[in-house]
């Protein structure tokens, strides 16, 4: 009796467990047919609302406002989508087009509402900086300081409206968050804000960067690498110091701000070549040895050829590499323990691979 | 006058802009999301080039430098006019292309007229 109880409790049991799978399968299946149908049909309207797009884009006289008011919600929705990629893309008569049409949709003034109200801070942050349009820079201090990815917004907002203290105001957003390392996307508007033109960052760096974050150093000396600058050589006095860091990253960083910048004579002069190649981490070294090939002196030829004689292997490669970079060197016979060093710099140069240092980078996001 | 274009670049939206633009000017164009498509066409109409090739440099399979110095080492192919699509900031890649035997180059984001008239200029 007992066992006749138990064995239609497990049955009951058994029948339940294969209804719940069978019904949690349909409507699985259900919900991703659904979602298919979904994604199909927005494919489409956004194809169409493209198609649209570009009919009008290149037309004098685009006649948006016509145009929209025949759209439904769907497709305008899906345009916000078309504007918002194609803003990114293009530049000139096409942009200046699409910005009338971000117009006729209403997006600048929503926006706008937006920043005000508190609201989707960073989606009217990016629209604004999609579309260029001014903000009083007081309206972002006061709305968009709060967050790393706030700061970054309104930074960007600040390089892409064109404001004439853009630069400044823009740096201080990004690096005046306690010291702490930036994102990718705070990175590259650091770059943007500081390519160029004025370079606030090279004021920054000797007055704060002392008490900013090892990553946050790193990542700003990145910046500098890349950027171009007009200011007189003074404003790299700082570099020497950045060179005697203890973090090994920030020595490799700065190194590259060098590699870049270096061209310049007192630059030069500032620089112990003989103390850096002494660096006790050897990918600081490397970076040296990249460096000196890219000042091109016969001075820089002599340092690398007498790094010919280290006893590390990776040391000998960094120096084969970098000779083979230099402009006024040559590399050395391969004769003797040099031969597979400079049969695998050949080897490299044959295939085309391209080797570039991104300075500090890894260091920086890891 | 018709010419025909050929033009590579992995981001469709950046595709279909230049297909729609040069194509409004009454120009052939066929395009391509990738490098290597791209060079087996240009091998295949070796014996009737088109007349400009426009490359995004960073693509995946073959990029625009390796594309450009394939047609730059065909001999007939050597004489088209390759125009660059470059991201800003890499300077690096506007250099190398130069080096490689471009004719022109562009930086994105960038104007479709503006491609429009470096192509006329170069043709015309």
């Amino acid at each position: 009796m007992i066992a006749f109880a138990i064995e239609t409790v497990l049955l009951l049991v058994a029948a339940s467990i294969a209804a719940v799978t069978a019904i949690l399968g349909a409507v699985t299946l259900a919900m991703a047919r659904w979602h298919r149908r979904t994604r199909r049909r927005t494919a489409r309207i956004r194809d169409r609302v493209r198609e649209g797009v570009f009919e009008r884009l290149f037309e004098p006289d685009p006649g948006w406002a016509a145009w929209i008011g025949g759209l439904s919600g769907a497709e305008r929705e899906q345009l916000r989508r078309v504007v918002e990629a194609h803003l990114r893309r293009l530049r000139g008569t096409e942009y200046d087009r699409l910005r009338t049409l971000a117009g006729e949709l209403g997006i600048q003034a929503e926006a706008k509402r937006d920043l005000e109200a508190g609201r989707n801070r960073f989606r009217a942050l990016t629209w604004l900086a999609l579309l260029g349009e001014p903000v009083a820079v007081s309206r972002l201090e006061e709305c968009c300081t709060e967050t790393r990815r706030h700061r970054a917004g309104a930074a960007r907002l600040l390089f892409e409206s064109g404001h004439p203290d853009g630069a400044a105001v823009g740096t201080d957003l990004l690096i005046g968050d306690g010291g702490r390392p930036l994102s990718a996307f705070g990175m590259d508007t650091l770059y943007r804000l500081n390519d160029g033109g004025d370079t606030p960052l090279l004021e920054r760096i000797p007055e704060d960067g002392g008490a900013w974050d090892g990553r946050l150093l790193v990542q700003v000396l990145t910046v500098l690498r890349y950027c171009s600058i007009t200011e007189p050589p003074e404003q790299l006095e700082w570099v020497p110091d950045a060179l005697a860091h203890d973090s090994p990253q920030v020595r490799a960083a700065a190194v590259g701000v060098i590699e870049r910048h270096g061209w310049r004579d007192p630059v030069q002069r500032w620089i112990d070549v003989a103390e850096l190649l002494a660096d006790p981490e050897p990918t600081v070294r490397y970076d040296v040895y990249q460096l000196l090939a890219s000042w091109g002196t016969d001075r820089s030829a002599a340092w690398l050829r007498e790094g010919l004689d280290a006893e590390d292997d990776r040391e000998v490669l960094a120096v084969v590499r970098a000779l083979s970079r230099h402009p006024r060197a040559s590399l050395p016979d391969p004769t003797g323990r040099l031969e597979p060093f400079v049969e695998w710099v050949q080897a490299d140069a044959a295939v085309g691979r391209r080797r570039e240092r991104v300075w500090g980078v890894t260091a920086a996001w890891s | 006058m018709t010419y025909e274009v050929v033009a590579a670049d992995d981001d469709e939206i950046i595709r279909q802009t230049v297909e729609f633009k040069l194509t409004s000017q009454g120009w052939d164009v066929t395009s391509f999301e990738n490098g290597r498509e791209c060079w087996a066409y240009l091998e295949s109409s070796a014996s009737d080039p088109p007349d400009v090739v426009v490359l995004d440099v960073m693509m995946p399979g073959l990029s625009g430098l390796q594309v450009l110095q394939r047609i730059r080492d065909d001999e007939s192919l050597a004489s088209i006019p390759v125009l660059l699509l470059t991201s800003r900031g890499r300077e690096e890649h506007v250099v190398e292309g130069f080096d490689r035997g471009a004719t022109d180059y562009l930086t994105k984001p960038f104007s479709p007229t503006e491609l429009v008239a470096r192509i006329r200029g170069r043709l015309e």
